[in-house]
């Protein structure tokens, strides 16, 4: 990319701009991990009996397990002993029961964000689930959503209030067997978010959890559960932000989403966590399991994510199309830089008549960033009529980058029509002159051209995660041309 | 041990005691081990994920270890008459002087057979074909079962304007043939070469054979390999090629019967301006299996690749395709497009397809797209419209989807042979 100035070289040292710490005494376990460490993490939050049995079967499981291979990133071997397993930040035992409760260094940080939770919340019309490590510390709007019935709170106050809704739901997406990380989360997860529907509501805001990793060596392990009942439809943001930190920390989330009848589920995720510096020391790991279930006819799951931080991401957001008619959605854009790694994708599993799923993926590889799109698509004996159409897209900068893609396309069902494009390049050369030409600074013109490609995705995008997304981008863009 | 293994054992055995030289025992030996290591090819490993041999492991074959083995008597159906010249005819793997015809090729083709060949040569010839060898297990079993092989040569500038044929016959049943074919092109040379695999047995056989394939700066070379074996063969490939600067090399696979086939292309361009044409078809019957695994490997700068794969579906029949395109490091303004499309014509076939890109220079045009579906409604719809009975219309579409795939076949006649074997293939099926 002769074209550009030298002067863009300055911009590729551009530091993560949400590294700070905040000090706040935590209440933690010590490291390791054994049986005794998930009756720990289950007494302390008061689970219920059933749900300590699931934890442990999950661990005895978890411990015949070995860790995945097969995706495309590279790092040292984790040892699960030396990580801390649950914290919880102390000013949690009082309880706030409103933002003035809160402690008011939970809140700055917020603020450093760029989140101000009630002007936020009042503006936007979001009601935030902020979690702060591992225990949910404020929940807005909760009062006005139970109006209309719908719950939406922390897992743990989920485990205390209905445990008959996750005695029916917990594991039912995701088993624990599931893989590697999965059952590991299983076995300890600490907290996430709760969300159900009831039959015939139409949430009347987005929802959002703001996740955040906070006190040093804690895995965060993530447990998110949402249930759109007949005929409910829910928006879901997610968004990460992480201060700088020298250890590379572990993050095993699951979500499970359920839709049944008619129920339509949006999840979008805005991911910023700490991609570790420029030779890739620090950053997070980031295993996740993600995956909806369109259990009823005419159901609608849609996955959303815009991926920039994280040094490894290990994701791949699917949806199982067991419903008649029901839809799938993935859109993405997953953005590598410095030494960062992504090994990303979607499954899309039909199993009803007339399924329909759509795959947008788009990839942005920079520096030394490496990237992969994995993607199945199955199209069952039953899934007559059904319909799959895949595109996904990878735009590389710079000389060292790599991008990969492995999509699995099964097809056993002579109805089901599936299409797959792909296509790899770099900017073009007569598009960035053209844009150079009429005055535009080289990185405007590398951010408008980036930000034509995501196009696609943005606009799946909630509004206020719309703006978000393409400043990120931007910001996370401009030290890479070069 | 399955049947099949230890059948493959006994031969393996058999064989080391007739070879002469202690260093070709030596090789066969090293190739057994290896094939050993590398385990009999499960449904666990990614590379057979969606392809299982159990038909083949319960068949106890026999394998010809004469390379001379004379066959009185090829049998009339085989296509023999309709080659006129310039042809090679290997029966169950042994290769037979008295039907083939070699004596009106010109000075530039030097053809050099394995048994015939001293132990420095046989060194050469082990080491140029090791990269074809490595491919699959199937290489390997091959490097210590084969029966014969032959090392084409043609010298820099010399072109061929009529095909070389190579004829390889499973004539008797209950047989595994494990032949080898080493194609070496000097600079500016050019050659096609006609791969025919035919069999007309009624009885299970397995043809498993490696081709190295080593081009010049600036030869070309196309490659037309037509699978027509019996309804039970069992058909193992695996092709290997380099290709230095400016080389042009086309290959045309067509699959088009048998119980069982699994081909193994990898497309080396090594030097800049290289490009290549990699194309098939592969029809598949009830009861099937096709699979296709290439990788084409863009090792240097400024070379292109082209690839295209068409498949029709039937009854239970099954097909499998990979396609991986690396682009290494440094081989910028690299050129490539895949594409993999399926017609399913029955509901209970199925098609595994992974088109797969792996890309680590950035200045790069890479594409693949892949479809799989029915016949276009619409275009049937447009033939019924006029009055075209519906298994015309039916026979129509399905030679239009494939014969794209012939259509760009340089050679005229070798074109329109394939045609012909296209068409015909799509008509008796309508009889059955």
């Amino acid at each position: 990319m002769n074209s550009i100035p030298d002067t863009l070289e300055g911009l590729i040292s551009l530091e993560y701009r949400h590294g700070f710490e905040t000090s706040i005494e935590s209440d933690e376990i010590p490291k390791g991990l054994s049986e005794d460490t998930v009756r720990l993490i289950s007494a302390r939050k008061n689970e219920p009996e059933f749900l300590l049995e699931w934890r442990l079967e999950a661990y005895r499981r978890w411990l015949k397990m070995t860790p995945p291979t097969w995706a495309s990133v590279h790092y040292p071997p984790i040892d699960y002993q030396d990580i801390i397993y649950y914290s919880a930040p102390k000013s949690q035992k009082d309880g706030p029961k409103s933002l003035d409760e809160v402690d008011p260094e939970l809140l700055k940080t917020y603020e450093k964000l760029g989140i101000p939770l009630h002007e936020r919340a009042i503006l936007a019309g979001v009601a935030v689930d902020a979690v702060f490590d591992s225990v949910s510390v404020a929940t807005t709007f909760k009062d006005k959503l139970a109006e209309v019935g719908i719950i939406f709170c922390s897992f743990s106050e989920a485990v205390q209030h209905h445990p008959e809704l996750i005695k029916q739901y917990l594991g039912t997406v995701v088993p624990v067997q599931d893989n590697f990380y999965a059952a590991l989360n299983s076995a300890v997860f600490s907290d996430g978010s709760f969300v159900y529907i009831p039959p015939g509501v139409r949430c009347p805001m987005e929802l959002s959890t703001y996740f955040r990793i906070n006190a040093k060596n804690t895995g965060q392990f993530e447990r998110t559960l949402i249930i759109a009942d007949r005929g409910a439809s829910v928006s879901y943001l997610e968004g990460c932000t992480a201060p700088m930190r020298d250890e590379n920390q572990l993050h095993a989330a699951v979500v499970e989403l359920v839709a049944l009848e008619d129920a339509k589920i949006k999840y979008s995720t805005v991911q910023n966590w700490y991609p570790g510096d420029k030779e890739g020391r620090g950053g997070i790991y980031n295993f996740v399991t993600k995956r909806g279930d369109c259990r009823g006819a005419r159901s609608h799951i849609s996955w959303t994510q815009v991926e920039t931080g994280s040094a490894i991401t290990w994701k791949y957001p699917s949806v199982i199309l067991r419903g008649e008619d029901s839809v799938g959605e993935f859109y993405s854009v997953a953005l590598t830089n410095h030494r960062q790694q992504a090994d990303t994708g979607t499954k899309m599993i039909h199993v009803g008549r007339n399924t329909r799923s759509t795959i947008v993926s788009k990839g942005i590889s920079a520096g030394f960033g490496q990237q992969a799109y994995r993607g199945l698509v199955r199209m069952a004996r039953s899934a007559t009529g059904a319909r799959n159409h895949t595109q996904c897209d990878s735009l590389l900068l710079g000389d060292r980058c790599q991008a990969h893609t492995f999509p699995y396309i099964e097809v056993k069902n002579n109805t089901a029509t599936v299409e797959h494009e792909a296509s790899t390049s770099r900017i073009g050369e007569d598009q960035l002159f053209f844009c150079r030409q009429r005055g535009l600074s080289a990185e405007d013109a590398v951010s408008m051209i980036v930000n034509g490609f995501c196009k696609e995705v943005f606009k799946e995008l909630p509004m206020e995660f719309a703006v978000e997304a393409q400043k990120l981008l931007g910001v996370s863009l401009e030290g890479s041309v070069g | 041990m399955n049947p099949f293994l230890a059948q493959c054992r006994a031969s393996f055995e058999a064989q080391a005691t007739l070879e002469a030289g202690v260093a070709e025992r030596g090789q066969r030996q090293a190739e057994w081990t290896r094939f050993e290591a590398l385990g009999w090819p499960t449904t666990r490993l990614e590379d057979w994920k969606y392809t299982t041999l159990s038909g083949l492991e319960k068949l106890s074959l026999q394998n010809s270890v004469e390379p001379r083995e004379e066959v009185k008597g090829v049998p009339p159906s085989l296509p023999l008459e309709g080659i006129p010249a310039n042809r090679l005819v290997f029966v169950d793997g042994a290769f037979q002087p008295n039907q083939s015809m070699i004596d009106r090729l010109p000075e530039g083709v030097r053809l050099r057979f394995w048994s015939d060949l001293d132990a420095q040569e046989r060194e050469r010839f082990t080491h140029k074909m090791a990269p074809a060898r490595a491919l699959t297990a199937f290489g390997a079993l091959n490097g210590a079962l084969f029966t014969e092989g032959v090392w084409i040569t043609v010298d820099a500038g010399c072109a061929l304007e009529a095909p070389l044929h190579l004829v390889k016959v499973s004539r008797t049943g209950q047989r595994m043939s494990h032949g080898a074919v080493l194609l070496e092109l000097g600079e500016n040379s050019g050659l096609t070469l006609r791969e025919h695999c035919v069999g007309n047995t009624d009885q299970p056989t397995h043809s498993n054979w490696v081709t190295a394939i080593e081009l010049a700066p600036r030869a070309r070379l196309t490659l037309v390999k037509v699978q027509q074996e019996g309804l039970l063969s069992y058909h193992t490939a695996a092709l290997h090629a380099l290709q230095r600067a400016g080389s042009h090399l086309q290959v045309f696979s067509f699959a088009l019967s048998g119980a069982l086939g699994r081909n193994d292309i990898t497309l080396r361009l090594i030097e800049p301006h290289a490009e290549c044409v990699l194309k098939g078809v592969y029809r598949v019957a009830d009861r099937a299996l096709q699979d296709f695994h290439t990788s084409i490997e863009h090792d240097s700068p400024h070379c292109t690749s082209d690839e295209c794969f068409k498949g029709v579906l039937e009854g239970s029949g099954k097909a499998v395709f990979n396609g991986r395109v690396r682009v290494a490091l440094d081989a910028q303004k690299t050129s490539s497009r895949q594409s993999n499309h399926n017609l399913l014509l029955s509901d209970k076939a199925e098609v595994n397809t992974k088109p797969q890109l792996e890309i680590f220079a950035d200045d790069v045009k890479c594409s693949h797209g892949t479809t799989v579906g029915q016949l276009d409604e619409e275009q049937w719809f447009y033939l019924r419209a006029r009055g075209i009975a519906a298994d015309l219309a039916r026979t129509l579409l399905i030679q239009a989807f494939t014969l794209e795939i012939a259509e760009a076949i340089p050679h005229v006649g070798v074109r329109e042979e394939v045609r012909h074997l296209l068409s015909g293939t799509v008509e008796e099926n309508d009889h059955v």
